[in-house]
C-alpha cells in the first residue's frame, strides 16, 4: 500500500542528487540482433518516416518511399530473422499502420507492410523483442527528479543520458544504455515466443493470408491468451530484481517475515511471522522463498505453498507449505516470500489446449457463423408458464 | 524546496495530503534528518535508502 | 433479437448465504424423472413465468442472455434451470462457475435441492462436502450418465483443460457470466452448441492481465465480459431474459446504485422490509457514509480500524426482518474492501469474531450478508488510478447488504476527485459521494 510513498522517497533523492536513480538492477528492455530506429509522422494524409540502424546513416521518405527505406534496413518479412522496432515515439507505430494499410496486397511492398502488421501485433507483448519503446523502458529502469508525468517524454532520458543527438539516430544511442547489462530473467523466453510468432507470421504471408482482415473470435482469443501469459511473466522478470523487490514490499506482493517456530527439514508446514499485515499472499498460493532480505540475492531459494493465516498477537502468521529439500530453519530466521514464477512450459502447454478448444468444429462462438440453432420441443405445461404476451 | 521542479513539488503535494508532512517534511524526513514514525515516513525512507544503495545512474545536471 | 420480458409474481430468493432458507422440493432417495409436470426437484422455476420463459427459451434451444441486478436469484435460477433441463429435458447440462467458491456453492444448492449433480474437482485442493444426492468427482470419475441428463459443475478454469469429448453438453450454462471472457466463452463453445449466460452487469470486469491494445474499441474483443460481445456479435440469435426485481436491495439502495451501475438494467426493490436500529431504537437508514481522517494511504490503520469499530458496533443490535426481530449476530456481518491487504488486515482486527465475513469485492461477488461494512475503493488514495475508480467495485461493495450498510469513506476523496481528470468513473464517483451527502 506503501509503494507510492516509496517510490517518492526514490524520486526525492534523484531530485537532490541530480542523477537518475535505477528502479531495475537488470535491463527491462532486450537487446535485439536488429534494432531499427524509426520515427513516423502524419500531416496533411502524407505519411513521413525517418529511421536508422547501428552503424549507419538515419534515412528518411514519405509513403512508399518511406516503406521502400525501412525494407532497405531490413523490416520485411522476406528477412529471416525479425528487425526490432526501436521508438521514442508513441504514435510511430499507429502511424505506420496505418501506411502499411494503404498497400495492396501482394504488392512488393506487401511484405514490408506484413513485417509492421507483426510489430504492432507484439507491440501487446511486454519485453521489447519486437518493439521496444525505449521512453517505456527508461522509466521502468530509472526513476528521474521530475514528477512522473516528465518522464513520458523522450527530451527529458536523452538528457538525463547525455544523448545529445535529437534525430532518429540518438534514439539508438537512448536504446543502448535502456538495454545496457544484464537483461531481467524471463526476457529471452519472451523473445523466443516472439521469434516464434514472426516465423508464424513469415509463413502466413507465404500463404497469402491477408493480415488487414479483422481478427476471427478463435484467433482473437489465442491471442489474448498469449499476451495474458506474456503480461503474467514479465511480471514475474520484475520481480527477479532485488530491487523492484523491495518495492514490491511495500505493495504487499513480496512478503517479509521471519519464522515463528524452529522447524527441521522434515516439518513440511512452516509458520512464519509477517512484518506486515498487508500481505497480499493468500491461502494456495505458490511462493518462491529463501532466507534473507528482499533485495539480497539468495544462494538457494524454495518452492512452498501458502496455507492457514492466522493473527497471533497483532500479527500475520502464514503457514508455509514447504519441500524436503530445504534446509533446518531457526526461529527468528528472516525469510522472503514472493510469488512463484510461472511455468513456461505449462503456459505453452495451456496455450495448444485452449488453441485446440477454440479451432474446435463444435463451437458456433468461434467460427463466426449465426449459431444452427437445434429446436427441441417444449411440453404444454413448460410453454404455458413461461408464456410471454408480446 | 531544495533543488526541486515545481511539477514534482505538486506531485509530492498530492501524494502527502493527509499525512501531516509538507513536502520539505518529506525531504527531511526521507533523508534520515528528522524521525517520524508514521508509515508514510518509513516508506520515503526505505525509498532513499533503496536509491542510495541501488547507486545512480545518468549524468550528474 | 427476442426477448422475453420479466413479468409476474414475486417469488421467494433461496436465501442468504449466512442463514440459507432455500424453497427446496423434498429430496428423493433416487434421481428422479419424472413424467408428471409437478414432480421434479426443481419445479419452483415453473411459479414466476420470467423463471419460467428461461427455461421454456433454454428447453426450445435457445442461445440466451439474462442480465440480473444483485440479488434477484440469479444463483437460484441457474441451479433450477440446469436441473430442471437434466431431469424433464433428459439434458447434459455443463454449469461453468468463474471461481471455485461459487462452483462449490452452485453444487451444494444442486445437492439440497435433491438433484444429483457432480462438481468436477482438482485432487489439488480440500474436497468440499456437498449434501447427498451431489457430489464431488475427480479425473476421469467426472462424466454424464450414459443415458438421459445430468449436471456437470466445475470452473470455467477447469473446463477449459476438460476433453470436450467425453465431456459434451447440451447446454453450457455460465453462472456470473459477466466475470468470463468473450474468449472463455468460445473456447467453452466447445463443449456445447448452446449457451445460456446468467449474471450481473454491473459488477466487475472481468480480470486479464494482458495488454489488449489490438482489439480496443472493438465490440466483440475477446476480453469484454462475454454476454456483451456474444450479443454484439450474434444478437439477432441471442434471447435476453432480464431479471427485474431484487429480493436483497431495500428501496434507497437500489434508488442509489440502479441509475449508475444498471442504467440500461431497471430494476426495483422487493425486498421485504428489514432493518436494523440504532442506539435510540429507530431504525437505521439503508446506507451511511462513515467518514474519516486518512494520513496512511490505504492501508492506513485509520480505515481498517474504522471498518472493525463499525462492525463490533453492529453486533448485537437488534434487527427486524419478516421472521420478527433478533440481535445481529457475527455471521450476519461482511466487511468487503477493495484491497487483499485491506481484507487481511480487518480479519486480523476481528479475530475474536470468525464468522464475519471478511473479503475483498472480488472475493465476495455473489455473497451476501443482513449487515456490511465496506470500505470505500477511493479511501487513501491521491492519485486516482483505474483500479479505484472501477465501478464494478464500487458496485459489488454497494450491493451486498440486506438491511444497513456502513460505508467507509476518506473525508479528502471529494477533493481526490475534482482535482482529478475528468472520466466517466471519477464522474459517476463523484456523484455517489454526493448522493451520500458527504458535503
Amino acid at each position: 500500500m506503501s509503494a507510492e510513498w516509496f517510490e517518492l522517497g526514490q524520486r526525492l533523492h534523484a531530485a537532490t542528487s541530480g542523477r537518475l536513480v535505477p528502479r531495475l538492477r537488470h535491463a527491462p528492455l532486450l537487446a535485439g540482433a536488429k534494432p531499427v530506429a524509426v520515427r513516423a509522422t502524419e500531416q496533411g494524409g502524407v505519411v513521413r518516416v525517418s529511421a536508422a540502424a547501428p552503424g549507419g546513416q538515419p534515412g528518411s521518405g514519405q509513403g512508399l518511399d518511406g516503406l521502400a527505406l525501412l525494407a532497405g534496413l531490413g523490416v520485411s518479412l522476406d528477412e529471416p530473422e525479425p528487425a526490432t522496432l526501436v521508438t521514442d515515439d508513441p504514435g510511430t507505430l499507429r502511424t505506420l499502420l496505418g501506411l502499411a494499410r494503404t498497400v495492396a496486397v501482394g504488392c512488393a511492398a506487401d511484405a514490408v507492410a506484413g513485417h509492421i502488421a507483426w510489430w504492432a501485433d507484439r507491440a501487446d507483448f511486454p519485453g521489447g523483442g519486437a518493439v521496444a519503446d525505449v521512453v517505456a523502458g527508461c522509466r521502468a529502469r530509472w526513476i528521474s527528479g521530475q514528477a512522473p508525468k516528465a518522464e513520458y517524454g523522450a527530451a527529458l532520458w536523452r538528457d538525463r543520458l547525455g544523448v545529445g543527438d535529437a534525430s532518429v539516430a540518438g534514439v539508438l544511442d537512448v536504446y543502448a544504455q535502456a538495454t545496457a547489462g544484464d537483461p531481467l530473467r524471463f526476457l529471452s523466453d519472451l523473445a523466443t515466443d516472439d521469434s516464434f510468432s514472426y516465423d508464424m507470421a513469415r509463413k502466413a504471408h507465404c500463404d497469402g493470408w491477408d493480415w488487414r482482415r479483422p481478427d476471427q473470435t478463435s484467433r482473437a482469443a489465442c491471442g489474448l491468451r498469449g499476451r495474458c501469459d506474456a503480461a503474467d511473466l514479465y511480471a514475474a522478470a520484475l520481480l527477479s530484481d532485488p530491487l523492484w523487490r523491495a518495492r514490491s514490499v511495500h505493495a504487499g506482493s513480496v512478503v517479509v517475515g521471519r519464522i515463528a517456530v524452529d522447524a527441521p527439514a522434515t516439518q513440511r508446514v512452516v509458520p512464519v511471522a509477517c512484518a506486515r499485515l498487508d500481505a497480499r499472499l493468500r491461502a494456495g498460493a505458490e511462493v518462491l522463498w529463501w532466507l534473507g532480505a528482499p533485495g539480497e540475492v539468495p544462494d538457494a531459494d524454495y518452492t512452498g505453498t501458502v496455507g492457514a493465516g492466522a493473527v497471533v498477537g497483532g500479527q500475520l502468521v502464514l503457514d508455509v507449505k514447504t519441500p524436503f529439500n530445504r534446509p533446518t530453519l531457526k526461529a527468528g530466521d528472516l525469510v522472503t516470500l514472493m510469488p512463484a514464477p510461472p511455468s513456461v512450459h505449462r503456459q505453452h502447454h495451456g496455450q495448444m489446449v485452449y488453441r485446440k478448444l477454440q479451432y474446435s468444429r463444435r463451437s458456433w462462438l468461434t467460427s463466426g457463423t449465426a449459431p444452427a440453432v437445434r429446436r427441441r420441443s417444449v411440453p404444454l405445461d413448460v410453454l404455458l408458464a413461461g408464456a410471454s404476451d408480446d | 524546496m531544495r533543488r526541486l521542479g515545481a511539477g514534482l513539488v505538486g506531485h509530492a503535494r498530492r501524494l502527502l495530503v493527509g499525512t501531516e508532512l509538507s513536502v520539505d517534511d518529506a525531504l527531511a524526513v526521507a533523508a534520515g534528518e528528522v524521525s517520524n514514525p508514521g508509515i508514510a515516513a518509513s516508506a520515503l525512507r526505505d525509498g532513499w535508502a533503496a536509491a542510495e544503495q541501488a547507486g545512480v545512474g545518468g549524468r550528474s545536471k | 433479437m427476442r426477448t422475453i420480458p420479466g413479468t409476474g409474481s414475486p417469488i421467494a430468493p433461496s436465501g442468504p448465504v449466512a442463514a440459507p432458507e432455500a424453497r427446496v422440493a423434498p429430496a428423493p432417495a433416487l434421481c428422479p424423472h419424472p413424467s408428471l409436470a409437478t414432480g421434479w426437484t426443481a419445479s419452483a422455476i415453473m411459479d414466476d413465468p420470467t423463471t419460467a420463459g428461461v427455461l421454456h427459451s433454454a428447453w426450445s434451444g435457445d442461445s440466451l442472455v439474462a442480465p440480473a441486478p444483485p440479488g434477484s436469484g440469479k444463483t437460484r435460477l441457474v441451479v433450477l434451470l440446469a436441473a430442471s433441463l437434466a431431469e424433464r429435458a433428459k439434458l447434459r447440462v455443463g454449469i461453468a462457475a468463474q471461481t471455485r467458491d461459487q462452483a462449490v456453492e452452485l453444487a451444494r444448492r444442486l445437492g439440497a435441492l435433491g438433484h444429483p449433480g457432480i462438481l468436477a474437482w482438482s485432487t489439488a485442493h480440500p474436497t468440499p462436502a456437498l449434501p447427498a444426492p451431489a457430489r464431488c468427482g475427480k479425473g476421469v470419475q467426472v462424466r454424464f450418465p450414459s443415458s438421459g441428463g445430468g449436471v456437470i459443475v466445475s470452473t470455467t478454469a477447469r473446463w477449459l483443460v476438460s476433453d470436450p469429448s467425453r465431456l459434451a453438453c447440451d447446454v453450457m450454462i455460465v453462472d456470473e457470466a459477466w466475470q468470463a471472457t468473450y474468449a472463455d466463452l468460445g473456447a467453452l463453445g466447445a463443449f456445447a452448441g448452446q449457451v445460456v449466460c446468467v449474471g450481473d452487469p454491473g459488477q466487475i470486469d472481468p480480470v486479464v492481465t494482458g495488454q489488449v491494445s489490438r482489439w480496443q474499441g472493438s465490440p466483440t474483443a475477446p476480453n469484454l465480459p462475454a454476454p456483451d460481445a456474444l450479443l454484439a456479435a450474434h444478437g439477432e440469435a441471442i434471447s435476453v431474459v432480464r431479471l427485474r426485481h431484487t429480493w436483497r436491495l431495500g428501496p434507497q439502495t437500489t434508488a442509489l446504485i440502479q441509475p449508475v451501475f444498471y442504467p440500461d438494467l431497471p430494476f426495483t426493490s422487493r425486498r421485504p422490509d428489514e432493518f436494523v436500529k440504532g442506539d435510540d431504537g429507530d431504525r437505521l437508514p439503508e446506507i451511511v457514509a462513515h467518514r474519516v481522517r486518512v494520513a496512511g494511504g490505504p492501508g492506513d490503520p485509520a480505515l481498517v480500524g474504522a471498518c472493525a469499530d463499525l462492525a463490533r458496533g453492529l453486533l448485537g443490535r437488534a434487527m427486524v426482518t419478516p421472521e420478527g426481530s433478533r440481535s445481529v449476530a457475527a455471521d450476519d456481518l461482511a466487511v468487503v474492501t477493495a484491497h487483499v491487504g485491506q481484507a487481511a488486515a480487518v480479519r486480523a482486527l476481528l479475530a475474536d469474531l470468525p464468522g464475519v465475513l471478511v473479503g475483498t469485492a472480488n472475493q465476495l461477488q455473489g455473497l451476501e450478508r443482513a449487515a456490511v461494512v465496506a470500505l470505500h475503493p477511493l479511501a487513501g488514495y491521491r492519485d486516482v488510478s483505474g483500479f479505484g475508480t472501477d465501478l464494478g467495485r464500487a458496485c459489488v461493495m454497494l450491493s451486498r447488504h440486506r438491511s444497513h450498510l456502513a460505508l467507509v469513506v476518506d473525508s479528502a476523496s471529494r477533493d481526490v476527485l475534482s482535482g482529478s481528470e475528468p472520466t466517466a468513473a471519477a464522474g459517476a464517483h463523484m456523484r455517489l459521494l454526493e448522493a451520500l451527502d458527504m458535503g
